[in-house]
């Protein structure tokens, strides 16, 4: 097989997870994940030979698609012109979620994970979403497993305080 | 115990890896820090985020950018099979034996070309000594008596 044919079974497998991802830690930002994949599968495949091939394609594509993300909301930032604070502080606004869900819990949760800073929704999403471990979010993000517990303290405390202000019941 | 380690261990509880005894003993040592223990309740009613978003299997939905993405690698893949491209990749992946083999060639061709040289200074050196044709040497010498004689 093929470096080619080899990659874009990789694609067929990985894609739908990775969607799956990048959606929930878009949620509410005007950046579609399907532009951002189309971008990172390009991307990984231009850059194969850096792909070490005892390490994890799924967090090695994750990482590149994460820096595709904060690339993307620099530059939004940038152009917008609205503050300067740095992009691990981003919060992320938007009334998507008012339009749907706004009824239901699940509408809420999102929307409180949305509020999240860029740092601590990563973290969220990957952990709690997508169901990485903590050596593999470590990977990604190149932060150690112990300051990355501290940073899921922090996220997890916001989404209470957040949940509790939108006044969902989490009893 | 440090708030960091205990922060850490709050993660721990609501990840689900810690027993029963060891929670036990982290809500005895949350007791000294009261607003800790305030956040470990809040963290620990939090809803499971696993099933928020659901992984869409069906593969019509992701279809057409997966076929996007493919089409690009392709495109990708013709421009790298250019023949300046091809060139490059194979000999900056075997460069050390290809400038091996570019240094025996050239040493093998210098000393061929040194040969051939020495054997022609050989050879103009012997005719003055051996010539080949002999009926040279006999006009010389031919010419040599008739110059005597005059």
């Amino acid at each position: 097989m093929g470096r080619g044919d080899w990659f874009e079974k990789q694609i067929d497998e990985l894609y739908p997870r990775l969607h799956r991802s990048m959606t929930a830690y878009l949620a509410g930002s005007e950046i579609e994940a399907e532009d951002i994949l189309q971008e990172t599968f390009l991307k990984a495949y231009k850059n194969l030979d850096q792909f070490e091939g005892n390490s994890n394609m799924y967090t090695w594509l994750y990482s590149i698609a994460r820096n595709k993300c904060i690339d993307e909301f620099r530059k939004r930032k940038y152009e917008s012109n609205r503050s300067s604070i740095p992009v691990e502080e981003y919060e992320l606004e938007s009334d998507e979620f008012k339009a749907k869900d706004q009824n239901e819990d699940v509408g809420l949760l999102k929307e409180a994970i949305s509020k999240l800073p860029e740092m601590l929704r990563s973290i969220v999403v990957m952990k709690s979403i997508d169901g990485l471990t903590y050596p593999e979010i470590s990977e990604v993000t190149g932060v150690n497993e112990q300051t990355l517990k501290n940073r899921m303290f922090r996220a997890r405390k916001q989404l209470a305080e957040t949940l509790k202000q939108m006044g969902v019941d989490q009893s | 115990m440090k708030r960091e380690v205990l922060e850490r261990l709050i993660v721990d509880a609501s990840d689900g890896v810690l027993n029963t005894s060891e929670i036990k003993e982290l809500e005895s040592e949350l007791q000294n820090h009261p607003d800790l223990y305030e956040d470990y309740r809040a963290i620990m009613k939090l809803p499971d985020l696993n099933k928020l978003y659901q992984i869409d299997s069906e593969v019509v939905r992701h279809q057409s950018s997966i076929k996007s993405i493919k089409n690009g690698i392709r495109e990708i893949s013709g421009k790298a099979e250019s023949f300046e491209l091809v060139t490059l990749h194979w000999f900056k992946r075997y460069a050390l034996a290809a400038s091996f083999a570019i240094f025996a060639i050239t040493s093998v061709f210098s000393f061929i070309q040194s040969q051939n040289v020495e054997t022609e200074s050989q050879m103009i050196a012997e005719e003055y000594f051996y010539p080949a044709d002999e009926s040279t040497t006999d006009s010389y010498v031919l010419y040599l008596e008739e110059l005597a004689e005059e």
